[in-house]
């Protein structure tokens, strides 16, 4: 007991000199100097988590490939507005205009919706 | 020339007309007109280059120079140290990008570039011709920077096993073989180097095999820092599971300031000596070295006589030549971290220049992640996410932010989950 009630001090303690590693966000706003970001370039940065072209759909996270434009922007906002809870989203999607959204939205709205893995790469479609 | 005129002119030469030479074994004929890209080196920064290249321009010449006719992801290979994943399941071949993406895949070593006349110089395939260059060389260690620590040594008997492939193997062989109550000494590096986390992970992982096979066994991690990425997340988790800061801890960590430093390597007595002249005798001993840009960086001039190579954060061309980009850790990128996450997003941004120039365009605006994850141990998860934008074309980092629910532990396992998840898909995203 004396043991554990050590242990768990020193755990607060230590949690409590550590300087919060999160750094402040620098309002996208203070951006709009630079000319817009294409959705393609926004929108790829998402394919690891959520596959090529976000064409992935055997893993825990979703693909987003063919989402509709309306329901990619209304969760994106609602992730950027710590509406809709989340284990990672949130952080990802607060770095983000509106305007970037919706471009990333356009985006995944016209992938195919079906697995990365199908696509004919050279041909286009499906292998046949 | 325009993509509609390339294919235009694959149409109208057919089979006949083209080039068959160099890309003879591909079931694609070329327009000899197509502009041929060329990259150096086949790991993450390179493989992504060739994909997503093929991905945005079906008509342009592509081939990719690499010695190893296989590649271990270092992303993962912790894990071999705590027996969750395989040397298997984290290695992958060049077939995929060969047949699926149609991309010339030459195994040799690239040794020089002649700027003058666009051709790599290679060790047996000659001189390579090219109108773009992608160079993704990666790392070098610089084992020497430990006095008595070599490459020569790394590849015996003191791995250092920061390259994933036998180097892993052997240290866990030589963890297995440990007696009981022994100890393994880390020596962590200085920033830059691969993967800010690892090293801790690494620890983590060690410690997890160990508890159930060496229960009595320590670690000691001698830093050359005084503070590391998720340390809140490490200190809380090696308290809550490993004993940290009792007289039983599994892991002790000697920050720089209190002497962790590494300086020399006695091999005679299996024996690291610190800033402060500790010996730290171990039975194990794991010397992570200091980074700086791969040695095909500095022979072709490219990193200028620096430690990094110099690169416009608008499309990562290199400052020597416009023709050449550099892309992933090998680059001068602060304030971004070296991952193969962000080295698979400078190569996306790079190709799209290409195309961009091919077809008469401007570059466009960049915009670089790093949401990435680390594992403390089976159970329990990290997540990062960086936003890197570029500003006057300087990188600024946007945001940067590690997950903090120290006191909500489901959570821990979800993102454990979620980090299992990301390498597999990272995998895929790379080389499927």
């Amino acid at each position: 007991m004396k043991k554990l009630l050590i242990t768990s001090v020193l755990a607060s303690a230590l949690v409590s000199v550590q300087a919060n590693a999160s750094g402040a966000m620098i309002p996208v706003e203070k951006f709009a100097g630079e000319p817009p970001i294409s959705g393609k370039i926004l929108g790829d940065n998402c394919s690891a988590c959520h596959g090529t072209m976000g064409r992935i759909y055997d893993e825990s996270m979703p693909p987003i490939a063919g989402i509709p434009r309306d329901v990619f922007i209304k969760l994106m906002t609602d992730f950027k507005n710590e509406v809709r809870p989340s284990i990672i989203m949130n952080h990802v999607a607060k770095v983000f205009s509106d305007a970037e959204i919706e471009r990333m939205a356009d985006y995944f709205a016209a992938q195919t919706d079906a697995p990365w893995s199908e696509e004919n790469v050279l041909k286009g479609g499906k292998y046949e | 020339m325009n993509n509609l005129s390339r294919r235009e002119l694959i149409k109208q030469f057919g089979a006949a007309g083209l080039s068959t030479g160099l890309f003879g074994a591909s079931s694609k004929v070329w327009a000899k007109e197509a502009p041929h890209v060329v990259i150096v080196g086949g790991g993450i920064g390179g493989a992504s280059a060739a994909k997503y290249l093929r991905i945005i321009d079906k008509n342009v010449k592509i081939t990719l120079i690499e010695p190893n006719k296989e590649y271990i992801f270092c992303p993962g290979s912790n894990e071999i140290l705590n027996e969750t994943v395989t040397m298997e399941e984290l290695t992958v071949n060049y077939e995929t990008l060969k047949n699926r993406y149609a991309v010339n895949v030459i195994t040799d070593w690239a040794d020089d570039i002649d700027y003058a006349g666009k051709k790599v110089k290679t060790r047996q395939s000659g001189a390579i011709a090219y109108d773009k260059l992608i160079v993704s060389p990666g790392p070098d260690y610089n084992c020497a920077a430990i006095e008595g620590y070599s490459k020569a040594l790394a590849a015996g008997d003191f791995p250092h096993a920061w390259k994933a492939g036998a180097q892993t193997t052997k240290l866990f062989n030589q963890m297995k073989s440990m007696p009981q109550g022994g100890t393994i000494a880390i020596s962590s590096p200085p920033m830059p180097y691969r993967c800010p986390p690892a090293p801790y992970e690494r620890a983590s992982f060690m410690a997890e095999w160990l508890a159930h096979h060496n229960p009595t066994a320590k670690i000691i991690i001698l830093d050359s820092k005084d503070g590391f990425t998720f340390q809140k997340h490490y200190l809380d988790y090696w308290t809550k599971v490993r004993g940290f800061g009792t007289e039983n801890a599994m892991i002790e960590w000697v920050p720089k300031k209190d002497g962790g430093e590494v300086k020399r390597l006695d091999t005679a007595n299996k024996t690291l000596i610190t800033a402060n002249g500790d010996r730290i005798k171990a039975d194990v001993i794991n010397i992570i070295p200091n980074h700086t840009a791969a040695q095909f960086a500095k022979d072709t001039g490219l990193s200028q006589g620096q430690d990094w190579v110099s690169i416009d954060p608008m499309t990562y061309q290199s400052k020597v030549d416009k023709d050449v980009y550099v892309v992933g850790d090998a680059t001068e990128s602060s304030p971004m971290v070296k991952t193969g996450y962000l080295a698979s997003n400078h190569a996306k941004v790079v190709v799209q220049a290409i195309v961009d120039e091919f077809n008469g365009k401007a570059p466009g605006q960049p915009f670089y992640t790093n949401n990435c994850v680390a594992l403390a141990g089976d159970d329990y998860g990290m997540t990062i996410t960086d936003t890197f934008r570029v500003q006057n074309g300087k990188i600024v980092k946007q945001y940067g932010h590690q997950s903090t629910e120290l006191e909500n532990e489901s959570l821990h396992y979800v993102r454990a989950s979620l980090a299992k998840n990301w390498q597999r898909a990272f995998r895929r995203d790379i080389f499927a």
